[in-house]
């Protein structure tokens, strides 16, 4: 019976694996439901009780190491925060996220362009994919083909007849340039090819979101903003004096310090979301909500009870929750198969090798009496 | 712990080990070919460019396969990647902070400003270095004097700057959100009207708090009923273990799944 505690490691690491890879194969296939947790939900209520035009700060403080977790939750706060029309400051306290969190910011603002699309609607797949590659090959003679003018926003989840919104236009507009198709798409009984004529973007830099990029300090920084913004971060990442983005009809109209922000989020991989609760929410009196990755959840629920914090986003949990709550399924939801599949063939494991041990320590080694 | 090669020669790799590097080598290969010859894979060039984006996957793949090959075993491919990791790690963050923080907030002021005058310094005079930034200058300075032994003692003025102004800016502040706040929303009445889970969380709190802390108070021994409330601290504090250990495992898991993920989605297209 002592081989049941001896069985090698790297058998379970394979299980773990050919299990992970099945479900990610056959994500599109597993649904689970998914129902958002009250710390969640003390995030969501907080941002969307905001009044449009509420300046917000939002401190994306990780590196690659901790994209897994973070960014789809950074995505997903981004977009909600984009949706309500507030006016989005950002920031790092990493030097490694610099340049990381800066292209999430500048895609979900893209997010929000309104796309004037040429639809071409055809009854069945075969022909909706032969187009599509006569668009890459010959796109003079794709733009012969009948089609209707329809304008989509995907970051306001608007989209004229002949097709609807659904959440699945994120995945198939996101990134398509002008004179491009997206793949072909099913609505109804129809397969509809979507080209892009023209790309407005309706969310503009230093007017409705900009991005301070990253100063060292820490909680000196948290300081030093909570006296002045415009000392501790002089210009934005691309050389903007702050001072002139706090002007007329500016993204930091009306803020020059910390307790001008109606809200905080931190999304965090380190410790930056207790100093920003100790240094700057606690010390300078504005409302605030943490992101942060799972390890470091269970350290932050104390400060959720006492409503220091609105809520917590923990890990990619509270990053798939977050993407139910505004409607958009992203990266997180498509891994939510593979991590529930990881997490009962832990508990499985666990339960196995307590029973294992509980036989094992009833069994007598060879020879005793 | 059973193992599943047995090594003919010390020091020389074993069957089993060879048969994994090759497999490997091999599942990187003929995957990155599918990758590219597949209808939906990466292609070679991209209006009329080399795709340098595939070549930036072919690469994360590698590394990826190389550090997960510590699983089976250590090996010079692990070995490999995980000095490329910290070596281009530390040299992308050595550039990001040369530029973000020693480039515009001290080589410039002190030193550029005295030949050049740039409109968002605050304060600064043209044609003048602001002479207050060669305090904390010399004080870096002096924290480099840690890697000369004879003047390493020097460092200790810049440390105990450091330290002191750590303490007094934390403490009070550390002081008023981890303690006083958390004390204020601890000692509170039970809420009876909100209802019996909130009444009962709140007695709950109350009570792990206190066993905790008769835990951790060595002063009187843990007899009669000291000893009861402390063992129930050690219940409320392996629940709190667990509950930690299971946030860690959610938390490793999500960054294999999201690897896992990389591969299927990112490197095979499928």
């Amino acid at each position: 019976m002592r081989w049941l505690l001896d069985i090698d490691r790297r058998i379970i690491f394979l299980l773990v694996l050919v299990l992970i890879v099945l479900a990610t194969v056959l994500q599109d296939r597993i649904e689970f439901p998914i129902v958002s947790s009250s710390p969640v939900d003390g995030v969501y209520d907080a941002i969307d009780g905001l009044p449009a035009g509420s300046p917000v700060l939002l401190s994306m403080d990780y590196d690659p190491a901790s994209q897994a977790e973070l960014e789809p939750m950074n995505r997903a706060v981004l977009r909600h925060l984009f949706r309500k029309d507030l006016r989005i400051t950002g920031m790092t306290h990493w030097p490694r996220g610099l340049n990381f969190v800066e292209q999430v910011v500048q895609s979900t603002a893209r997010e929000f362009d309104d796309l004037s699309v040429e639809v071409r609607t055809f009854d069945s797949k075969k022909a909706a994919t032969d187009h599509l590659a006569l668009v890459k090959t010959k796109p003079d003679e794709a733009a012969k083909v009948k089609a209707q003018l329809a304008t989509v926003n995907i970051g306001r989840e608007r989209a004229e007849a002949p097709i609807q919104y659904e959440p699945r236009l994120y995945t198939l507009l996101d990134e398509v340039e002008k004179g491009l198709a997206a793949e072909p798409f099913e609505q109804g009984a129809k397969h509809h090819v979507l080209t892009v004529v023209e790309r407005k973007p309706t969310k503009e830099y230093g007017k409705d979101y900009c991005y301070l990029g990253v100063r060292l300090g820490a909680a000196i920084l948290i300081i030093n903003m909570g006296q002045s913004l415009f000392d501790a971060f002089p210009a934005d990442k691309y050389g903007t004096p702050t001072r002139e983005l706090a002007g007329q009809g500016k993204v930091l109209e009306g803020v020059s310090k910390l307790g001008d922000f109606k809200y905080l989020m931190v999304v965090a991989a380190g410790i930056s979301a207790e100093q920003w609760i100790i240094y700057g929410s606690q010390k300078y009196g504005f409302p605030m909500g943490v992101g942060c990755t799972a390890v470091m959840a269970p350290d932050l629920y104390p400060y959720l009870n006492s409503k220091q914090i609105t809520g917590i986003l923990g890990g990619a949990k509270g990053a798939w929750e977050y993407e139910a709550k505004i409607r958009v399924p992203d990266k997180a939801t498509s891994r939510v198969p593979a991590q529930t599949m990881a997490h009962v063939l832990v508990i499985l494991l666990v339960i196995f090798c307590n029973v294992a041990y509980l036989m094992v320590g009833r069994s007598k080694p060879p020879g005793a009496r | 712990m059973a193992t599943l090669d047995v090594p003919e020669k010390k020091g020389a790799p074993s069957i089993g080990d060879i048969l994994f590097y090759v497999v490997l080598f091999n599942l990187f290969l003929w995957g990155s070919l599918f990758a590219f010859l597949h209808e939906d894979g990466h292609d070679l060039r991209v209006n009329g460019v080399f795709n340098y984006e595939a070549l930036g996957v072919l690469i994360a793949t590698g590394v990826t396969l190389a550090l997960y090959s510590f699983l089976y075993k250590d090996n010079p491919f692990f070995k490999a990647a995980e000095n490329l990791y910290v070596g281009v790690g530390l040299g992308y963050e050595l550039v990001l902070v040369w530029y973000s923080s020693i480039k515009p907030d001290l080589y410039k002021p002190l030193i550029r400003y005295a030949v050049r005058y740039e409109l968002w310094q605050e304060g600064a005079i043209k044609g003048q270095p602001d002479f207050w930034l060669l305090i904390p200058l010399f004080l870096g300075l002096l924290l480099l004097s840690r890697f000369i032994p004879r003047l390493s003692w020097l460092s200790r003025w810049a440390f105990a700057f450091y330290v002191g102004f750590g303490a007094g800016a934390s403490i009070p502040n550390v002081i008023a959100s981890n303690v006083l706040q958390q004390l204020k929303y601890t000692l509170v009445p039970i809420p009876f009207d909100a209802g019996f889970l909130a009444a009962f969380n709140t007695v709950v709190i109350l009570l792990g708090v206190v066993s905790v802390l008769l835990y951790f108070f060595f002063s009187i021994e843990h007899r009669g009923a000291v000893g009861i409330v402390s063992k129930v601290g050690v219940w409320f504090l392996m629940i709190c273990f667990g509950a930690s250990f299971g946030y860690t495992v959610m938390g490793r898991m999500a960054l294999l799944v999201q690897r896992v993920d990389f591969l299927i989605h990112g490197w095979l297209r499928l």
